[in-house]
């Protein structure tokens, strides 16, 4: 099973480190450490939210509120900021905050047992709504400089956006492989029944996996509004669909059962190096559009021919 | 691409040959169409512009390609670059909301470099960490003045900031003239429908239809909704209106898009031309529509005009010269009596 994961792994890098090679080829400034950086900043968001998202997907759920998660987050850090209770009060809020609303998802889907994909976009009409509300649809901008440094700041050479998104990779993947808690996700997803009759305490699980789906969304808002320097309420808009994208180009399969969080950070890396690429050369957005999706349909199918190969195989 | 031109120009001065004389307009322009007359007021608050030194090199990062309006002010930008011999890149955000998108595209032209960078921001914030950059590596910015400037200049930018449109004015000549049209009919209760709320030009023309309301005291304001210039939003939020206020006998809207979306609710309601609608952009649809006396109005500034103002000002600007101040696009009021003077809007 691992080794499985880790050829498409492999196939991703590859992908990745050809598609660099290609705008190299055409364009003279994709090759720098400036614009390096430029895609390690804009993929970080995509990269932290995907990673919740990970998880999400490996127990066969979705978590489709998390754009909304997103904007809701950021304004109750902002909000706290602008009312000078300091730079860690308000992402420690914020943070709280997005783990309560993936709490939330995670009740409604556990305990309620409404379906993830009912839940959670009733919950992101929900959270938007009170972001609208909140907000009455002004920005809250002007947000203190050690907040915005997140953003825009540098540690040496590295963006601390980027360091952050490696940082919550990092976190993921050890829980993931290591913990009792990732091999129970793995269980939750691949068979609940079974896993439940092995004593595995399913809801406690799918609690957690929303609840940290909630908590990466928040981060991934730490980053939007830091290098904003905004919190909006239309913040994260579509965000939970180009968050899926990434994870399923990543490898995680829809049924459930794996969970391959290095995957994830190559799809995300994937599309905001073609993102950021296809602006170099000038490709007008329209096409942009069409290369992406297309580039996503055709990872997806290179991902099942693959699996059907191994099966045959194994049979 | 030539030939085009040449039967473009040609269609053009048939239209201006043909077009005859409706009120309001006096003989003496009749052969000059609107579009050719707000181009030439507002290319004069600028004055004369000199071709640069070869090889200059001008990004433009606009809100969307989704919407005509924005397409239409590339092909602007494109004109322009063609006439002063200078190559451009138009890049867009995939949507109207993409701030971040915008922001990414931003730092990624800084990054190529450019000799000079026109922006349209979606918020007044969300490309203030681009403009930092630009700055840093000393490309000539020209930015519409939705931009924070404070904020900005806070940030470390300093973008040269256009008015280019005042959308209060869009917004108050619009609702001026419905109002002025009901008001022969003695009045009535009117409504507005405004863009995304929060989006400044959407704030901007929202208040400006308040004043043209206000000002004439036979119509009153019952409703303003957002439909966050969206086409479905809009139908639905004015199927709203007309249940929640049967009486209703006018919409003025912060696009065209939702004016027309407004049109069809209105038709579908069994209520056809009995509420005038006015609509901002003058969008080919929109044109089509004042023609067939569905659509009341719709204000219109070129923003192909738009397109090649910013291009001839981010021009003089990088050779060193002061842009005006009130450098902006001469905005008109397109209706049933002078549509025929504008078949080559754009």
């Amino acid at each position: 099973m691992t080794r499985l994961i880790r050829f498409q792994r492999l196939g991703l890098l590859l992908f990745l480190i050809l598609t660099g090679t290609f705008f190299s080829l055409m364009s003279p400034y994709f090759a720098t450490w400036e614009n390096f950086t430029n895609i390690l900043v804009q993929s970080s968001v995509l990269i932290i939210a995907g990673t919740g998202m990970t998880l999400v997907i490996a127990v066969a759920g979705i978590d489709l509120s998390i754009g909304a998660v997103l904007a809701l987050s950021g304004i109750v850090m902002a909000a706290v900021m602008k009312a000078g209770w300091g730079v860690c009060a308000g992402m420690g809020l914020g943070v709280l905050a997005g783990g309560l609303m993936g709490l939330l998802n995670g009740w409604g889907n556990a305990r309620l047992r409404i379906s993830a994909f009912i839940v959670t976009l009733g919950t992101a009409g929900v959270f938007r709504a009170l972001a609208l509300i909140f907000t009455d649809a002004q920005p809250i901008y002007g947000l203190p400089m050690g907040f915005r440094l997140i953003g825009t700041g540098r540690l040496g050479v590295w963006p601390l956006a980027a360091l952050l998104a490696f940082a919550v990779v990092g976190v993921a993947y050890v829980i993931v492989a290591w913990t009792r808690f990732g091999a129970n996700v793995r269980a939750v997803g691949d068979n609940p029944e079974g896993a439940f009759r092995m004593g595995v305490p399913v809801r406690r699980v799918l609690m957690g996996v929303y609840l940290l789906s909630g908590v990466t969304a928040a981060l991934a808002g730490i980053v939007v509004t830091a290098r904003l320097n905004t919190a909006e309420a239309i913040a994260g808009l579509g965000m939970e669909l180009e968050a899926i994208a990434a994870v399923v180009m990543g490898g995680t399969s829809f049924s459930g059962g794996e969970a391959s969080i290095s995957g994830t950070l190559l799809g995300a890396l994937i599309i905001g190096t073609l993102g950021n690429g296809l602006t170099i050369v000038n490709v007008p957005s329209y096409y942009q559009q069409l290369v992406i999706g297309m580039v996503f349909i055709l990872a997806v199918m290179a991902d099942r021919m693959r699996r059907q190969a191994v099966k045959a195989f194994q049979n | 691409m030539k030939a085009k031109r040449v039967m473009k120009l040609i269609g053009g001065l048939l239209a201006a040959a043909a077009v005859s004389v409706p009120g309001g307009i006096t003989a003496a322009h009749a052969r000059t169409t609107l579009f050719e007359q707000s181009r030439a007021e507002s290319f004069a608050l600028l004055g004369e512009v000199s071709k640069p030194k070869p090889g200059f090199r001008l990004g433009a990062v606009l809100i969307t390609l989704a919407n005509p309006y924005w397409v239409s002010m590339k092909n602007g930008y494109e004109h322009a670059a063609e006439e002063f011999g200078i190559t451009v890149d138009v890049q867009a955000a995939p949507q109207e909301n993409s701030t971040t998108a915008q922001l990414d595209i931003l730092e990624n032209m800084v990054a190529k470099g450019y000799d000079a960078i026109g922006v349209h921001t979606i918020t007044a914030h969300n490309l203030i960490p681009g403009l930092v950059k630009a700055r840093q590596k000393g490309i000539v910015v020209v930015a519409s003045k939705r931009v924070d400037l404070k904020a900005a200049k806070e940030a470390g930018a300093d973008p040269i900031a256009l008015g280019l449109v005042d959308y209060y004015a869009q917004g108050k000549l619009g609702a001026a003239y419905i109002a002025h049209e009901l008001a022969r009919k003695g009045g009535g209760e009117v409504a507005i429908i405004e863009g995304l709320p929060g989006a400044p030009q959407s704030g901007a023309r929202r208040d400006g239809a308040r004043a043209g309301f206000a000002a004439e005291p036979s119509v009153q304001i019952v409703s303003v909704q957002p439909a966050d210039w969206d086409r479905k939003k809009a139908y639905d939020v004015t199927a709203g209106l007309l249940q929640a206020h049967p009486d209703l006998k006018g919409i003025m809207c912060a696009n065209d898009v939702m004016a027309l979306a407004a049109l069809e609710a209105i038709d579908s309601a069994g209520k056809r031309g009995q509420v005038l609608v006015g609509g901002i952009d003058l969008i080919g649809q929109a044109k089509e529509a004042i023609a067939q006396g569905r659509l009341a109005c719709s204000v219109a500034f070129s923003p192909y005009v738009i397109g090649e103002i910013v291009t001839r000002s981010a021009i003089a600007a990088a050779m060193g010269r002061k842009i005006p101040d009130n450098l902006r696009v001469i905005s008109v009021l397109a209706n049933k009596d002078n549509i025929g003077l504008m078949d080559d809007w754009k």
